[in-house]
This record gives structure tokens, C-alpha cells and sequence, in this order.
């Protein structure tokens, strides 16, 4: 039987969130600005930030996973570090239009 | 980075439907969910401001991902989401999660809470024509970035907050029903009253303002019809349920506005709205004690 559960804070649920937020709005705003600002047309960009759409919607196919394995707190953590590292790793890519696949395939992943 | 970061809004939605008690779930839909929309305004905000400030481009890919670090360390004030007895075999776990999936599908709360979210409520589709259509209400393109910017992002995690509090004191699905209505109130005086600057940006506030409400509402609806189990998978399933009618009248305010121009976009999305709600309060009241599956009646989310 789950424990029953405490009254606690509900303010740490905001926080917890942040890594998903910031997501969304690194790619929407910040990458599409330093891509635009790159010199990569905008059909281009606009591709590269509908891409990031797609786990949204397909989220299904991996959230059993969450629910199979692991400890929840675990798997927040391991998807914190994901971001983090993917956020990283498309600052540094070269923004130009022979990058486009890799980029996009970071923003997806 | 997408489906990295779908494993944290997967686990805080597996946290909130552990740790959270049934009363007290719409208030936790409503931080979390102001959380995702105050971060997000944090990940584009603070990130074009380094990005134009800072030496080199990384830069703000270096702060944010600092921060992306840092917001697990909230987890040590939530109690983890204790699983059930898991059965050895993987596979065995998966037939689990179906089952789930069967049993709250047939539950009276997780078949309106699935049909909810099929429904055109509170997509804040129009918001995304705002600054294209502002020049209408005679809006200097510096009022109109503020106004879309951050005065409504502060305006919708208000509402997020706010909307999760009423999530609490009614029910969850007539909450997100009225929810769903405010934004047809908004978009119908913005279609009615005179097109001044100061009309636009007050209604356009105050639809981001019951945008956040319909956020919290949205976000409880789930919370209360996955109950816990499989909560991840169970959610993930109803917000993609949820993109369906998001993409549909993203589309549809696009097409009335280039052919009935603003007003038909602002009437239309209202129109829609009031027809899903009345849709939906018929179908509730029709089938109070309609019967699924193998037979079983609906349990009522009293039961």
C-alpha cells in the first residue's frame, strides 16, 4: 500500500518543473534568436523549434519506463542532467545550415 | 533536450500524484504548472538576455543549464513516489501499466477527465495571433512585445496559482469548464468593445490571466483522473490527447482570421468554447449512468 500522503510545502513542485520549462523557452526563444542571429534562414529555424513538439506527443512510448523502473526522484534527476547537457551541447554547435540535422536531432533527444 | 525534459514533467506529475492529498491536488497542479510557465519565460528571457550580453553565444546555454542542475535539489522537500510491488518480470510490469491504463479508462473521472482533454477548452490558441493583429487596436510594437512578453507570463502564473485554488474548493471538471469559458468572455469584448491601445492590452491580459486558470485546470483534471499507479504513462497518454484540439484551433483561428478577418477569430474560438462546455454538460448529464466496458458501471468520483 502507498504511504498516505504528508501535508507538505507545494512550492518545491514549481521548482521541480523548471528544467522543463526552461526547455521550452531556451528553444522557442534563445536558440531560435542565436540561430536567426547565426544567419540561418528562418524556414530553417522554424523547423529546428516544431521538432522540439514532437516528444510532447509521444511521450507515451518511454513514460512507462518511469513508472517500471528506477525511483521517480531518480528519474527527474537523470532527466535534469539530460537538459542541462543538451542545452550545453546545442550552445556550442555551430548555428549554420550544415548543422541543421544535428542540431535538430539535440533538440528532439 | 525535449524528451530529456519530458522525464521531468513526467516525474513531477508521478510526485504530485503520490505526495499530494486528494484535496489539496489542484493547488499542487496549480504551482507546478506556474512553475513550467515562469521557467519557460526564465529558459527564453534569461537566456536572450545573456546570449546578447555575454562574450560568447554558450554563454547562456552554460547559465541555464546551471540552472536546469540546480531544481532537483527541491526534491528533498517531496516525499518520493513510493511504487507498488513491482512483479519481476519486465514484461509482467508492462501488462500491469495496461491494466492500469483499462481500469482508469472505464472509472467515470478517468473517461471524463480523457474526454476533457479532447475537447477545444482553454488551448490559448489565439493568444498566438495577438501581436499579429494588434496593429487593429492602433498598439505600439514596444507595448505589444510587453504585453505578450513578460506581463504575460506574470499574468498567467496569477493565474495558474489562483486557478489551482479554485481547482480545491469545486469540482475539478466544472472548474476547467469554466475555465474554458473565460477566455470565449474575453475574446467576445474583445470583438465588441472599441479597438483602443488600452482595451487591447487590458483584454489581452486578462486572457492570459485565464489562460494560467485554464493551465491549472487542465493540469488538475490530470492529476485527479490518473489517480496514482501508472501516473506517468496515464498522464502522458491524456496530454497528448490534449494536443489534438491545441493543434486543431491553432489552425482554425489562423484560417477564420484570413477569411473573416479578427473578428471572425475572436467569435469563432468563443463559439467553439461554449459549444464544447454545453457538449460536454449534456453528455454528463446523459450519462450519469451509462455503463463501459465488460459491463461495468461507471464508478462516480465519489465512489
Amino acid at each position: 500500500m502507498p504511504k498516505p500522503a504528508a501535508k507538505s510545502s507545494l512550492f518545491p513542485f514549481m521548482i521541480i518543473m523548471g528544467p522543463f520549462g526552461i526547455a521550452n523557452g531556451y528553444v522557442s526563444v534563445t536558440l531560435g534568436f542565436l540561430l536567426a542571429h547565426a544567419g540561418m534562414p528562418t524556414a530553417a529555424v522554424a523547423t529546428i523549434v516544431a521538432f522540439s513538439l514532437w516528444p510532447l506527443t509521444l511521450q507515451m512510448f518511454w513514460s512507462p519506463l518511469i513508472d517500471t523502473t528506477l525511483t521517480t526522484k531518480r528519474w527527474h534527476i537523470i532527466g535534469s542532467v539530460l537538459t542541462a547537457l543538451a542545452i550545453l551541447a546545442l550552445s556550442l554547435s555551430p548555428a549554420t545550415v550544415a548543422n541543421a540535422a544535428p542540431l535538430t536531432l539535440l533538440v528532439i533527444v | 533536450m525535449t524528451l530529456a525534459s519530458t522525464l521531468v514533467s513526467l516525474t513531477s506529475g508521478r510526485l504530485k500524484a503520490y505526495g499530494v492529498e486528494e484535496a489539496r491536488k489542484g493547488k499542487a497542479a496549480g504551482w507546478a504548472e506556474a512553475g513550467s510557465l515562469g521557467s519557460s519565460a526564465i529558459g527564453g528571457g534569461i537566456g536572450l538576455w545573456v546570449a546578447h550580453h555575454a562574450p560568447a553565444p554558450w554563454f547562456s546555454g552554460l547559465v541555464l543549464a546551471a540552472l536546469c542542475l540546480a531544481c532537483p535539489i527541491a526534491l528533498l522537500f517531496v516525499a518520493d513516489a513510493e511504487p507498488e510491488a513491482r512483479p519481476e518480470r519486465y514484461l509482467d510490469r508492462l501488462t500491469d501499466i495496461a491494466k492500469d491504463i483499462w481500469r482508469t479508462a472505464r472509472t467515470r473521472i478517468g473517461f471524463l477527465g480523457l474526454l476533457l482533454m479532447l475537447l477545444p477548452l482553454g488551448t490559448g490558441a489565439a493568444s498566438n495571433l495577438f501581436s499579429a493583429v494588434a496593429s487593429e487596436w492602433r498598439v505600439g510594437e514596444d507595448a505589444v512585445a510587453l504585453v505578450n512578453g513578460v506581463l504575460a507570463g506574470v499574468a498567467q502564473i496569477f493565474g495558474a496559482i489562483v486557478g489551482g485554488v479554485i481547482c480545491d474548493l469545486i469540482d475539478r471538471r466544472r472548474a476547467f469548464c469554466l475555465f474554458g469559458l473565460a477566455p470565449a468572455v474575453v475574446t467576445i469584448a474583445m470583438a465588441l468593445l472599441p479597438r483602443t491601445p488600452q482595451v487591447f492590452i487590458g483584454l489581452t491580459l486578462a486572457y492570459y490571466l485565464v489562460n494560467g486558470f485554464c493551465y491549472a485546470g487542465f493540469a488538475a483534471v490530470i492529476l485527479e483522473a490518473v489517480g496514482r499507479g501508472a501516473a506517468g504513462t496515464k498522464s502522458s497518454l491524456l496530454v497528448a490527447a490534449a494536443n489534438v484540439p491545441v493543434a486543431l484551433m491553432t489552425t482554425l483561428d489562423g484560417r477564420w482570421h484570413d477569411q473573416f478577418g479578427v473578428n471572425g477569430m475572436l467569435y469563432g474560438e468563443a463559439g467553439v468554447a461554449i459549444i464544447a462546455v454545453i457538449a460536454m454538460a449534456v453528455f454528463v448529464r446523459a450519462t450519469r449512468d451509462w455503463r463501459l466496458g465488460l459491463g461495468a458501471r461507471i464508478p462516480s468520483a465519489a465512489e
